[in-house]
């Protein structure tokens, strides 16, 4: 790419001479690869994608997948697939202690639920300790929040005294670009994890789709921040399941050119207007929905569409409303609110119980925050994050393994950060001692966190 | 008292010696050295004052009855003997007579103020309604020694004035306390009066000290039983009358098993027992807001804490049978109030990401359900669940106001 470049503002830098044309024209004949990218070209012609294929077929009515070797694309250190919160947070993580990491996201951009879903409001960064407010969410997730505090329009609530801020989706998901490329992740977009690559109960990678077709990358730790737990489920290790409520969030603008009092006169109904968001004039409407089986296409298929019809309807109520004619429905979140499918039976399950009586751990990896600072924290052990049976597999963000009540803790942005955060170092661990993730010793991993920032009480 | 003035010495120091050694026993019992939950429930509950007024006002005999019982057959027969041996506050207050032994009030001159408590608290307690019970020397020297106990708390020290209170009587006007004022020593002379009359009465007939003293007990029956029935009438009627005076504000929240509101104010003594024994802390004295009968007794205040399913303390420790004992399973079907929830504050009804108070339940009584007439959901409470415990309150995160709150359940029903 780089010679293309090269060549590309070499033709500019003459055109502005008055030679351009001269010599575009003497390029173009002896280097096609410089006519694509000249005006006027859509494209050029290059090698397919994906090399050759060894399609499907049917063998006796039924659909046959033919036994065919894999391209091996990748070969790393840790491999985080997802690239949600925890998984940024994982990656990042890794890279920093030393590590070579790779991070695979199905879509185009990080950040999952809390930008494409625009789940805006990270609740739970801080607890109440003595009746005082304290922040729990530190390290790679507090490093973030408060590189956007330098944007304008990136962050609000980020500040001394101050609890659950509110970011921007763009600003998050130029900041985790930042992060991941400052850090030297290798980054992988478009790319679907869909199967563990096991040697037994040991996984040695992951089998992901992408336009180019089936391939694997193969690595020494896998971690597992799909969010659904697709290949912790892949690799064969012990889940639950759950249906959970499935929302739509979407957002509302020129809003602070509405108004109140004209409504009420008018004694009219509005629809939910949702919250502040850093950027003036819009608000972030979050809908719960009803409860669904988040693995279930026909089901999630149907909720977009109804989800989408509602939040259209909302609008259009909302415009017919005195005072709020002006306002508009700025965008739908590309991605569905889906908050807990899989969840994994790890070495320890923490209980929502034991997270309001602050239990103590000898393996702490981090600290949970309460949704309105209102409680103390809980400590995080590292068990939840290592499944039961299967090896060099962690896992973190919304599917670590929690009781049902205490769920509605663990799937937050807030213990997404530091559970993802606590997953990559220990993945980082793992590979330079050499050993299982589930045999490092706690205290050198404890130590890379606290050095990375991390809060563990 | 003049007695003590013409003691023999060794007898006084004897009597100042059990005394301090009842001062002792009662120090252990009241700051809960002694282990176990139902230690400080054992020195108000020893007076037969508050166990036959509370068990009358109640209704009800209790365990903490019994305890009273021991001091009332004593004092049938040896009058004032608790006074004399036993009494720690006795002890404190003749010490202090001591400081001023000029000021020697003309006693004799003084009404018996205790007899009158006495049959006033009789009439109240018959009402249901005894008000003058935390006046006994028991329950105030329970209530200033559990101060020191736990952390400071208005209630404690609310609790706690009652003896510095004795204290200052006995400095201004020597001896008043324990001849004139006292009702626990009041109630021992009632007690002793039917033995002494019989005892007379066996005397020879021709015994004209004795004749002398039928007489004078025979006209102190008499007048006993009359002003007996006229206090005991004018309590009840005082006691009716305050039991209708109820503050305008909403109705408090009192600690589970409390007897129903109209009587608690009355049977309660206030000796802080309850408040002390709460480990969340949430009892706390009502500095007057719920009307003048209720003052410094205790209610319940969901602010920082809630009352925990797993424990009833309050209900081991009520000397006066204000606070039922419940077992532990009756305790958790024990309504003490009703949550009501304002929509309008309401972070999951505004449809955020808030399933608090429905995780906090420690009885799975909330439960999240779709809106009626909205996109939304809303928490819904299951009232045959619902014990009014207030997890629910402490856990809502919303400020300054809760989204969700606890009433005495009559005003939630009301509403």
């Amino acid at each position: 790419m780089d010679g293309h470049m090269n060549r590309r503002e070499l033709i500019r830098l003459l055109s502005v001479a008055g030679l351009g044309t001269l010599i575009a024209s003497s390029v173009r004949a002896d280097a096609p690869a410089a006519v694509a990218d000249s005006p006027g070209f859509m494209g050029r012609l290059i090698d397919p994608t994906g090399g050759p294929r060894a399609p499907a077929g049917i063998v006796g009515g039924k659909v046959i997948q033919p036994e065919r070797q894999l391209p091996i694309m990748h070969q790393t250190d840790v491999l985080v697939v997802g690239g949600g919160t925890a998984g940024v947070m994982a990656a990042v993580a890794a890279k920093r202690a030393g590590v070579n990491v790779a991070i695979v996201e199905r879509y185009g951009y990080f950040g999952g639920l809390w930008t494409g879903g625009m789940v805006l409001l990270v609740i739970g960064t801080h607890v109440k300790e003595n009746g005082e407010k304290k922040k729990v969410v530190c390290g790679l997730g507090d490093e973030l929040l408060e590189r956007l505090t330098k944007y304008d329009g990136a962050i609000i609530n980020q500040k001394p005294g101050a609890h659950n801020p509110t970011v921007d989706p763009e600003a998050t998901k130029f900041m985790m670009d930042e992060m991941v490329r400052e850090a030297g992740v290798n980054v992988f977009f478009h790319c679907w994890g869909a199967d563990a690559v096991m040697d037994s109960k040991t996984i040695r990678g992951i089998v992901f789709e992408s336009k180019a077709g089936r391939q694997a990358i193969l690595a020494k730790v896998v971690i597992d921040t799909t969010g659904d737990g697709d290949i912790f489920a892949a690799a064969g290790a012990e889940y639950e399941q759950r249906t959970y409520a499935i929302g739509t969030v979407h957002r509302l603008g020129n809003m602070d050119r509405t108004d109140k009092e004209k409504a009420k006169e008018a004694g009219a109904k509005l629809p939910p207007l949702g919250a502040a968001t850093p950027l003036p004039s819009v608000r972030w409407v979050n809908t719960r929905g009803p409860k669904a089986n988040g693995l279930d296409i026909a089901e999630l298929s149907r909720l977009e569409m109804e989800h989408r019809r509602n939040i259209w309807n909302q609008a259009q109520q909302m415009r017919k409303t005195p005072g709020y004619e002006g306002a508009f429905l700025v965008d739908t979140a590309p991605q569905l609110g889906v908050r807990i499918t899989r969840v994994l039976q790890g070495v320890y399950k923490l209980t929502y119980k034991e997270s309001r009586e602050a239990k103590k751990f000898p393996d702490t990896v981090a600290v949970g925050g309460a949704e309105g600072a209102q409680h103390a924290g809980w400590p995080i052990p590292y068990g939840v994050l290592v499944p039961k049976e299967i090896d060099n597999l962690l896992t973190a963000g919304r599917c670590i393994s929690a009781d049902e009540k205490l769920l509605d803790d663990t799937r937050l942005i807030a213990a997404c950060m530091t559970t993802g955060h606590a997953a990559g170092a220990a993945a980082a661990v793992a590979v330079q001692s050499n050993c299982r993730p589930r045999d490092i010793e706690i205290p050198r991993l404890q130590k890379l966190l606290k050095e990375q920032g991390a809060y563990l009480g | 008292m003049k007695a003590a003035t013409h003691e023999y010495p060794l007898r006084r120091r004897l009597r100042f010696f059990t005394r301090l050694a009842t001062l002792g026993v009662v120090a252990a019992l009241a700051l809960s050295l002694v282990p176990g939950s139902w230690a400080p429930l054992v020195v108000p509950a020893a007076s037969p004052y508050v166990a036959v007024f509370g068990a009358i006002a109640a209704r009800a005999v209790s365990a903490a009855t019994l305890i009273g019982l021991p001091l009332l057959i004593l004092a049938l027969f040896f009058p004032r003997w608790f006074c004399r041996y036993g009494c720690p506050v006795g002890l404190m207050a003749e010490s202090l007579a001591r400081v001023r032994p000029s000021a020697g009030a003309n006693l004799s001159r003084w009404p018996q103020v205790g007899r009158w408590l006495v049959f006033l608290t009789l009439g109240t307690a018959i009402v249901g309604y005894p008000v003058l019970l935390w006046l006994d020397p028991l329950a105030m020297l329970g209530g200033f020694l559990g101060a020191w106990r736990g952390p400071i708390t208005a209630v404690g020290v609310a609790a706690a004035l009652g003896l510095p209170l004795v204290a200052v009587v006995s400095v201004l006007f020597p001896h008043a306390w324990c001849g004139r004022l006292c009702p626990l020593g009041a109630a021992q002379d009632l007690l002793a009066l039917p033995l002494r009359t019989w005892r007379l009465r066996a005397a020879p007939p021709d015994a004209s000290p004795g004749e002398r003293g039928q007489g004078i007990l025979r006209r102190a029956m008499l007048f006993a039983g009359l002003a007996g029935l006229v206090a005991a009438g004018l309590g009840g009627l005082v006691a009716a009358g305050l039991r209708t005076l109820r503050g305008s504000s909403p109705a408090p929240l009192r600690p589970p098993g409390a007897i129903e509101e109209d009587r608690f104010t009355g049977v309660c003594v206030r000796c802080g027992n309850c408040a002390r024994a709460c480990p969340a802390r949430i009892i706390r004295p009502d500095p007057g807001r719920h009307g003048l009968a209720g003052i410094l007794a205790p209610v319940v205040s969901f602010d920082d804490d809630f009352c925990r399913e797993d424990c009833n303390r309050c209900q081991t420790v009520c000397p006066s049978g204000a606070i039922r004992r419940l077992s532990l399973e009756e305790k958790r079907k024990c309504v003490m109030g009703l949550p009501r929830v304002d929509l309008s504050l309401c972070l999951l009804a505004k449809g955020q990401e808030c399933s608090v108070c429905t995780r906090a339940c420690p009885y799975d009584a909330v439960a999240m359900v779709p809106q009626k007439d909205g996109p939304g959901w809303q928490p819904a409470i299951d009232r045959l669940k619902c014990t009014g415990c207030g997890a629910c309150q402490v856990a809502c995160p919303t400020s300054p106001r809760k989204a969700v709150e606890v009433f005495a359940a009559p005003e939630v029903q009301s509403l």
